[in-house]
């Protein structure tokens, strides 16, 4: 059987970034020195013609029907298509804050290692073989090392990428011996198939013996490295305060976008036979990542090993979304613990780049902002980035009404509807999940509004030379479009939450559909459901 | 004849390959000298090429013997020749790294046994020992291309993401490369 030609359709979007990443690259190569700008409006134009792409080629399909497709390696469904948005929208503010002094020397290998790494995670988006899966994560993991070395060249940048790159490579080895046990039991690549062909799911689920448990053990250690959860996070704070402002938001948000992907389609779609042990695994990891990360971060002054210690404690919010969907796997009511996890992952990335882009955008090319003190009275000096700064703030902190707030309203009450709603071995494990989730909550606000308490109540630095930034756009007008951009998104969902919802429980019940229905549950619906399972029947079919 | 006859070769063949593979690796792990523990971790990875042959998976044995033995560790071996320093040849473990080394590693070695253990169809039985011919490399091959004769899809589309890899690991070697000259520029100029 040769390979189903929708697999290659569906992956335009990606073949026009690599062609145009590829051309960048080439073209940077001779076109020495004054490339950069017009490089960066390539590298822009090319991102939105893959979103284009990506429009034209499943949306149509997505107003008619919710359930996905499958091919064998790609899975096309609405979880694929909003993540791969994510990722399209992520690399285009990345693409944008490149800042003018420093990066233009690499401008063209940085514009197109950033293309490659949007493809990576566009592929783990929607990958469905283990292969492919690991493949998408390391073309996220490869050019990040690249970028790191790019980014700065002194020791700490060189300890910061070392560091990085054994630790990740660890983390891939992890990954993978977890993933070649899960090849042993199930004898095929395939994580989810229809019925009739073999999977990891099928297998796993008719017989879930040790050997699954270890290589989800595995897996979720590989992954874990990727969100930066926490027996995996040591790299995150050294990492992020010895690089630059760009490569921490790389490092806060694409790993993360990857890696909460390929959790759910792996461990919480692909492993519903060991569902009990994946809840407890990630229930467990939830309340040490959070409380570990927001904890680290109060007595933190460098801006960027805050925010990364902001990211290990946003990792555990993610996966309370994880150990819900992980827990109700199965069941028949609806749960939303995924949704709300990929909701609060889009939310949390749109803030995080923002932030770190309006932290780029004051900086003047010879000096970078990198502690609380650099940004003091910057609501004086600058209004607007100020403003800027403090709504990502705000968003990270889970102040209504902006996106962050709904982004955890919703992970909350989806892990005490769980406690409500499901076993009532789980009840106490769920409500203390969200007490513990709210209590962290609390912390968080602490650090975050500190950080707004500098900007706009303290006294900007007397002399000239310590001000923060100065005028003039070297730090890069386009940085503060990305930041004006996010900022504006975060508003945006803030205010009218209901189509990212929408497309987030879209996701969720996609997945659904893919798996097989348990079958009281179809008997004892009505006729529209009826009606359901048989496109899910039709679905099942094998591609010829 | 009578000694021989009764000594199975492919069991005899096995327990020296296994053997061998666990002792280099505790020798990778035991000594400190930076070299003899790259040559240490060849003798274990050939040992583990030869457990391949036996198990009949002769592409994979292969594979293993090209890449592991062949390229990473002559690489590892030139990597240490040419950066040899007094004070990265030999490494030193304090003794608290032994004792957390040892925990870490039993603890999982222990999980790996249960659950070896626990696989029923290992502990019956073995199966009829099948022998190793050539269909097997072809269909690796055809996968590969794209074409699976057992009714999967093949591997076509891992394969083209790897060559966007590969893309991705020039530019970053050729990178080092490149910033290693230019800092020694910089410097020869200043000195």
């Amino acid at each position: 059987m040769l390979t189903d030609p929708r697999t290659i359709a569906w992956l335009g979007p990606e073949i026009v970034l690599i062609a145009a990443a590829t051309g960048i690259v080439v073209a940077g190569a001779f076109l020495r020195g004054s490339a950069f700008a017009t490089m960066r409006i390539i590298a822009a134009v090319s991102i939105l013609a893959a979103g284009a792409a990506l429009r034209v080629g499943e949306a149509n399909h997505w107003m008619t029907t919710e359930t996905g497709e499958w091919t064998g390696p790609l899975v096309c469904d609405p979880l694929g298509f909003l993540v791969r948005h994510l990722a399209l929208f992520a690399g285009l503010l990345l693409t944008l804050m490149l800042s003018r002094g420093a990066d233009e020397r690499d401008g063209t290998e940085t514009l197109g290692l950033i293309l490659f790494l949007t493809v990576g995670a566009m592929i783990a988006a929607r990958a469905n073989e283990l292969v492919l899966v690991f493949l998408g994560l390391e073309l996220v993991s490869i050019p990040t090392y690249a970028l790191l070395y790019l980014g700065r060249n002194d020791r700490d940048g060189s300890e910061a990428s070392a560091k990085y790159f054994f630790l990740s490579i660890l983390s891939s080895a992890f990954f993978l011996y977890g993933a070649s046990f899960l090849y042993g039991i199930a004898g095929t690549t395939w994580i989810t198939a229809p019925e009739g062909i073999a999977s990891i799911r099928d297998a796993v689920s008719r017989d879930p013996q040790p050997f699954a448990m270890l290589g989800l053990a595995l897996v979720v250690a590989g992954l874990g490295f990727k969100l930066a959860a926490v027996p995996f996070h040591f790299y995150a704070p050294d990492v992020y305060q010895g690089t630059n402002h760009r490569n921490a938001a790389i490092l806060a948000v694409m790993p993360k976008v990857a890696g909460l992907a390929v959790l759910i389609r792996l461990v919480v779609m692909g492993l519903p036979g060991v569902r009990n042990e994946v809840w407890q695994l990630a229930l467990v990891l939830s309340v040490l990542t959070m409380t570990v990360g927001n904890v680290c971060a109060l007595w933190q002054t460098d801006l960027r090993r805050m925010m990364a210690y902001s990211s290990i404690a946003h990792a555990g919010y993610l996966l309370i979304g994880i150990a819900v969907g992980a827990a109700a796997v199965g069941d028949p009511l609806p749960y939303g613990g995924v949704a709300a996890s990929v909701y609060y992952l889009c939310v949390y990335s749109v803030a995080t780049i923002g932030l770190f882009a309006a932290l780029q955008s004051l900086g003047d090319g010879s000096r970078r902002v990198d502690s609380l003190d650099h940004v003091a009275g910057l609501g004086v000096t600058d209004p607007w980035k100020a403003a800027a700064l403090a709504v990502f703030l705000f968003s990270l902190a889970g102040i209504p009404p902006l996106a962050g707030f709904w982004g955890k309203l919703t992970l909350f009450t989806t892990a005490i509807g769980q406690a409500l709603r499901g076993e009532s071995s789980m009840t106490p494990w769920f409500l203390g999940l969200a007490l513990i989730a709210v209590a962290n909550a609390t912390i968080a606000a602490a650090y975050y509004l500190r950080v707004v308490g500098y900007l706009y109540f303290r006294t900007p630095p007397a002399t000239s030379a310590d001000l923060p930034s100065q005028s003039g756009p070297a730090g890069g007008l386009a940085a503060f479009l990305a930041a004006f951009l996010a900022a504006f998104l975060v508003l945006a969902i803030g205010l009218h939450q209901g189509p990212l919802a929408e497309w987030a429980d879209r996701g969720e019940r996609g997945l659904r559909a893919l798996e097989p229905p348990p079958a009281a549950a179809v008997r004892a619906t009505g006729p529209q459901h009826a009606d359901i399972a048989d496109r899910r029947g039709s679905l099942r079919e094998p591609p010829e | 004849m009578t000694v021989l006859g009764t000594i199975h070769v492919h069991t005899l063949f096995f327990f020296l390959f296994a053997m061998s593979t666990c002792g280099f690796a505790l020798a990778v792990a035991m000594t400190s000298n930076i070299v003899r523990m790259a040559f240490f971790l060849t003798l274990s990875l050939g040992s583990t090429a030869g457990l391949f042959f036996l198990a009949g998976a002769e592409f994979v044995g292969a594979m293993q013997f090209m890449i592991y033995v062949g390229g990473t560790l002559v690489l590892l071996i030139f990597g240490v020749m040419l950066t040899a320093q007094s004070r990265f040849i030999s490494m030193r473990t304090r003794a608290g790294e032994w004792v957390t080394t040892l925990l870490v590693a039993g603890a999982f070695l222990l999980i790996l046994l249960y659950v070896a253990w626990s696989v029923d169809a290992w502990t019956a039985a073995p199966p009829a020992h099948r022998a190793a011919d050539g269909s097997l490399t072809t269909q690796i091959g055809l996968a590969l291309s794209g074409v699976r004769l057992d009714g999967g899809t093949g591997y076509m589309l891992p394969f083209l993401v790897v060559s966007v890899h590969l893309l991705v690991v020039l530019l970053g070697a050729g990178y080092l490369a490149r910033t290693k000259r230019r800092n020694r520029c910089v410097s020869d100029v200043h000195g």
